[in-house]
């Protein structure tokens, strides 16, 4: 690649993030706040401020960190409905924005191994955010609007025009900013932030101690980072002193800078949010900027690297690069990019609550439907094939919602907690002991082979218990009569190894991976009974336990499970 | 039996409720976890039906706080928190059964009336007698009419939960549970294979069969003078 454009690539990466970058500063007051909140004075300062602005301005920030998917602090919104409207349109947007984030990162990352990266990969400007901000101010119900925030109050329309999301004007962009305290408090934290009109007349400039401290003449050097994409990574992360500049083209030609330094009071700042920002903004290019300097260690490296996207690819959530000693930089990448697989795993982690907690409201309708189900069918009388169709038909949501919600729940990785030691053998017996009796039912031959001894694992028995049950009742639906089904548990030091084995049809190579998805189903059985999640739970259950499964055989189906 | 619902969704509550009084029994309802704990408190009821999830007082606490003052009225849970360790939970509280939403009437109505009879029949023994059905606890060991039945150790746990039961329907959600400790519901018929196995033991050489099909519910091991 060329290093220009690689270089350009990776500025475009910085200059995206503007709006980050205000999330940022943002962020970065609310610490300064609380750190200097010393003694009982402060406190009642603070106290009486919250006081004269609750309602107004803390409903105001709060809907600005809710257009930016930061978390709402609820107990802040009095009423009711609209605090839970809010929470419900902040995890859509969270969603959204982590769900876009992942696989932009993930895109990212597997063109620049490919050495194939150009500008339109690395604008993370491209983010659906406008939209959802767009989104979000339409659906607040108008009687909330005299709530939250006048939909003219110039600080908001000042955001959203950095977002991109109004014909933005650096003059309508300074005019907000001049009277808020952001100006002061960028200074107090030593940021800057400058914002030019299109006709080159400096709105406000407040650069001169970050510039100073970084040794980079004022104007020039700037100028070179804005629009050169000339990071030069001395400059910048020189003498441990970091900061972050970024700049952003308003609609009207104006340009909008902003740029913090990062390099103090690090174990102050509330760490997860700022390093996860941090990190997605700067993991990936630094990690290429650094890997394009060097040569033979960066070759190790990019190998590391690429093994791990694949392996991220596969699903493998917590797999992480090696750590990487020889070369300090390198072993910095290498932080950066496992903190980035991180926050990355933990988004997965709370999309899967989500769907958890949006299971857990269907309980209650659910139950009222089988509630009357159940009343109707005493009351007529009937035990009519309409009636129980419907109630087939409720049986079978019922099931698959009790699926979903397990394996949201093993997903959450929550469960892990309740992890003990425990015979597996026994565990494979009792499943093998329960299905015995089926399997000579309908005329299968089923063998199974179990060690002399224990096979002890950590783990949650229950959840194997039903693992194999799945994997047993998929034999016993795929086996046909005459057939034979072969369980077998293996001790390995450590775990186990568990394999299934029938002479079913099996599942050709090419839809290996894709029976793992949930509710898919290979194509000859869809009008099957059965919801297509079974082997999902499986699946979620390795996971959990980090255990591996492979699907194989040439004649009927394998299975294999190493734990 | 006088049973007190604590259920703050009012629809369920109601459901429930007439389901109840259409099987003889008699039901209150209340939504409230503090009136709820003040109403077992202080009347006879027979068993309570708790929500994990109520108002002023959840569920969990109301419990523990009716065996705090030393009532030991059967308490089933009812919960939308459907999780091994949220069961766990419940039990430890003070609670006696434990089901999750949604739920079938019949499988509710037939828990209820386990624990119902439980607190009301069990006494210790080592043997268990239904007609002329015999098994022996200490000595592992099922005799019919003199004759011994051998049976494999899981068939014995089924045939002693049924005995133990003995003219109560018991569904197949509860011999899973109580039997195999499985906290799911398998896509298969193994149950019903089980006990098919059990009854070709003990009922099939025998004129009168003691386990009988009850139809939307489960199963049910009676004397045979018991009127069906």
């Amino acid at each position: 690649m060329g290093s220009s454009t690689f270089r350009r690539g990776v500025g475009a990466a910085l200059l995206a993030w503007a709006p980050a970058a205000l999330v940022l500063s943002l962020q970065y007051r609310e610490s300064v706040r609380l750190r200097t909140a010393t003694g009982l004075e402060r406190l009642q300062e603070l106290e009486e401020e919250l006081l004269e602005t609750r309602g107004s301005f803390e409903l105001r920030e709060e809907a600005v960190f809710a257009l930016l998917g930061e978390p709402l602090e609820l107990e802040e919104v009095e009423d009711e409905t609209f605090g839970e409207f809010l929470h419900r349109y902040q995890s859509e947007l969270r969603r959204e924005l982590e769900g876009s984030l992942r696989e932009k990162s993930g895109l990212v990352l597997r063109r620049a191994l490919l050495g194939d990266v150009d500008q339109d990969d690395l604008d993370w400007g491209t983010l659906p955010l406008p939209e959802l901000v767009e989104g979000f101010l339409e659906e607040i119900p108008e009687e909330f609007h005299d709530q939250i925030i006048a939909l003219t109050d110039p600080k908001v329309v000042a955001y959203e025009s950095a977002l991109g999301r109004a014909p933005a004007s650096a003059r309508a962009l300074a005019e907000a900013l001049r009277g808020s305290e952001l100006l002061g408090e960028a200074e107090e934290m030593e940021g800057c932030l400058r914002i030019v009109a299109a006709d080159g007349e400096v709105l406000i400039s407040s650069f001169d101690r970050l510039l100073e401290r970084h040794r980079l003449a004022p104007g020039v050097q700037v100028q070179g980072v804005a629009s050169e994409g000339d990071l030069g990574d001395r400059e910048l992360f020189a003498e441990g002193q970091n900061c972050l500049l970024t700049e952003r083209e308003l609609a009207d030609g104006g340009r909008f800078l902003f740029g913090i330094p990062f390099d103090r009071e690090w174990s102050e700042i509330r760490r997860g949010r700022f390093w996860r920002n941090v990190v997605l903004l700067l993991g990936v290019p630094l990690a290429l900027l650094i890997g394009w300097g060097q040569s033979r260690p960066v070759h190790r490296f990019l190998e590391t690297l690429r093994a791990a996207a694949r392996r991220q690819q596969r699903g493998e959530t917590r797999a992480r690069l090696e750590l990487y000693t020889a070369d300090s930089d390198l072993a910095a990448a290498t932080h950066t990019i496992n903190d980035t697989l991180e926050h990355l795993e933990e988004s997965a982690r709370v999309l899967a609550q989500m769907g958890d907690s949006i299971a857990h409201d269907l309980r209650t309708p659910l139950s009222r439907l089988q509630g009357q189900l159940d009343l109707l069918r005493r009351q007529s009388g009937l035990q009519g094939d309409l009636l129980e169709g419907v109630q087939q038909e409720a049986d079978q949501i019922i099931e698959t919602f009790n699926a979903l919600l397990r394996i949201a729940q093993v997903e959450t990785g929550r469960k892990k907690q309740e992890f003990r030691p425990f015979d597996l053998a026994a565990t494979v017996a009792d499943v093998a002991e329960l299905y015995a009796p089926v399997f000579v039912d309908k005329g299968i031959a089923f063998h199974f082979h179990r060690p002399g001894g224990e096979v002890r694992v950590l783990g949650d028995r229950h959840l194997w218990t039903q693992a194999l049950s799945n994997l047993v009742e998929n034999a016993l639906k795929y086996t046909p009569a005459g057939g034979a089904v072969e369980l077998t548990l293996e001790p390995l030091s450590p775990g186990g190894r568990i394999l299934l084995r029938d002479n079913g049809p099996g599942i050709p190579e090419s839809e290996r991976d894709n029976v793992f998805r949930r509710f898919y189903r290979l194509p000859d059985h869809r009008g099957e009974r059965g919801n297509g999640l079974g082997l999902s739970l499986v699946q979620a259950v390795c996971d959990l336990h980090e255990a591996t499964i492979t699907l194989g055989g040439s004649q009927g189906l394998t299975v294999e499970i190493r734990l | 039996m006088r049973i007190l619902i604590i259920e703050d969704d009012e629809s369920l509550a109601t459901y429930i409720a007439q389901g109840l009084r259409e099987e003889g029994h008699t039901a209150e309802i209340c939504r409230d976890g503090q009136e709820g704990l003040g109403l077992a408190a202080s009347e006879a009821f027979e068993v309570l039906i708790v929500d994990r999830m109520l108002p002023n007082l959840d569920g969990l606490a109301l419990v523990k706080a009716l065996r705090a003052l030393g009532h030991t009225v059967p308490v089933l849970f009812l919960t939308a928190l459907g999780d091994v360790e949220h069961r766990v939970e419940g039990l430890q509280a003070g609670g006696d059964d434990y089901l999750t939403k949604p739920f079938h009437f019949s499988e509710l109505l037939a828990r209820l009336e386990s624990l119902y009879r439980r607190r009301h029949q069990e006494v210790p023994a080592t043997v268990l007698r239904v007609a002329d059905l015999e098994l022996d606890l200490l000595g592992r060991e099922a005799r019919r009419r003199g004759r011994a039945i051998p049976l494999q150790t899981r068939e014995f746990q089924l045939l002693e939960f049924l005995m133990r039961h003995v003219g109560q329907v018991v569904t197949r959600t509860m011999l899973l549970e109580r039997v195999w400790e499985i906290h799911f519901d398998p896509q298969t018929n193994v149950i019903d294979v089980h006990i098919s196995r059990l009854r070709g033991k003990i009922d099939r050489d025998f004129e009168k069969p003691l386990i009988h099909t009850i139809r939307g519910a489960g199963y049910v091991l009676r004397e045979p003078s018991e009127a069906s």
